[in-house]
């Protein structure tokens, strides 16, 4: 049967579709997000165990190269994490290019902070170091929990809070505090995340 | 202007519905309690807009049980893929958009 049909309402109908397309393509993108969590969980709780052992063993000169590779496994686990999950979905997810660019604002402020410190006469100790990039971390989920979902931001904040009690107050055992917690919030984390966000919960 | 309209479709949460389950994909399923939470809708009001869509055979309601909670799946089925597909195509068409 024909009716009247008003542009006004065609358009109000097409909004709403663009509308809902974007809300379910935003629930498809954010199903795997544990993922990344999970990986970087894994190696940061490498990174703090190495550091560990291999200060007890007196090896600092390996350190800072046993975290370039473990950081390297892990932009690659991040690499194919993103491919599977374009691959999973099908769909252009709008919001993942502004995440892509807070994690890259956070990585260049990140280094210039650094390269700030580095001018002056102040030295950083290892915890100091630790924190410093940890926390740019968590800023970047507070901020991508605006956009994916609350949950990822109170990651963030928790693992802020814990960090910085972990230097205050257990700075003699701070790798150990921050591989036990790195694999709690991170793992634990995103395996939460992981059955929560699941379309076929 | 005068056009053929899908009723069914042409009302604004059922419109949403439909747009939500093409955008899952062919064949893919969403949990009932997922797209009544995406789409701010209360348990009653999504039953009752999918019980209609279903009557249409334009979406696929699988009821299961998982341990001993009930699930409710739902999907498109190609029927509504299609009706979906006309609705967009006669709104762009009052709009004159190619």
């Amino acid at each position: 049967m024909q009716k009247e049909f008003e542009r006004s309402e065609a358009q109000e109908s097409l909004l709403s579709i663009v509308e809902a397309f974007r809300q379910m393509r935003t629930v498809l993108a954010r199903q795997r997000v544990g993922n990344y969590l999970i990986l970087w969980g894994l190696v940061d709780f490498a990174g703090y165990i190495l550091t560990e052992i291999l200060r007890d063993f007196g090896k600092y000169e390996f350190i800072n190269f046993s975290w370039m590779v473990l950081i390297g496994f892990g932009l690659i686990g991040t690499f194919v994490i993103t491919l599977k999950m374009i691959k999973r979905t099908r769909a252009y997810f709008p919001e993942g290019f502004y995440i892509g660019l807070i994690w890259l604002s956070l990585v260049l402020y990140g280094l210039i902070i650094w390269a700030i410190i580095k001018m002056g006469e102040t030295r950083l100790s290892e915890i100091q170091v630790s924190l410093l990039w940890l926390n740019f971390a968590m800023l970047g989920f507070v901020l991508i929990g605006i956009f994916l979902g609350v949950e990822i931001a109170v990651i963030g904040v928790a693992v802020s809070v814990f960090s910085i009690l972990s230097a205050v107050f257990l700075s003699e055992f701070f790798n150990i505090s921050m591989a036990l917690l790195c694999l709690i919030a991170f793992v634990g984390g995103g395996l939460y995340i992981n059955k929560k966000w699941d379309v076929k919960k | 202007m005068k056009v053929e309209i899908d009723e069914i479709i042409h009302q604004p949460t059922r419109t949403k519905i439909m747009a939500s389950l093409y955008a899952l994909g062919e064949g893919e399923e969403v949990e009932f309690s997922v797209l009544r939470d995406t789409l701010k809708l209360s348990d009653g009001n999504l039953s009752s807009h999918l019980s209609k869509l279903e009557e249409a055979g334009y979406v696929r309601i699988r009821k299961t049980f998982e341990g001993k909670r009930p699930k409710t799946y739902i999907s498109l089925t190609q029927k509504g893929k299609r009706s979906f597909e006309n609705y967009v195509r006669t709104l762009k068409n009052v709009l004159e958009i190619k």
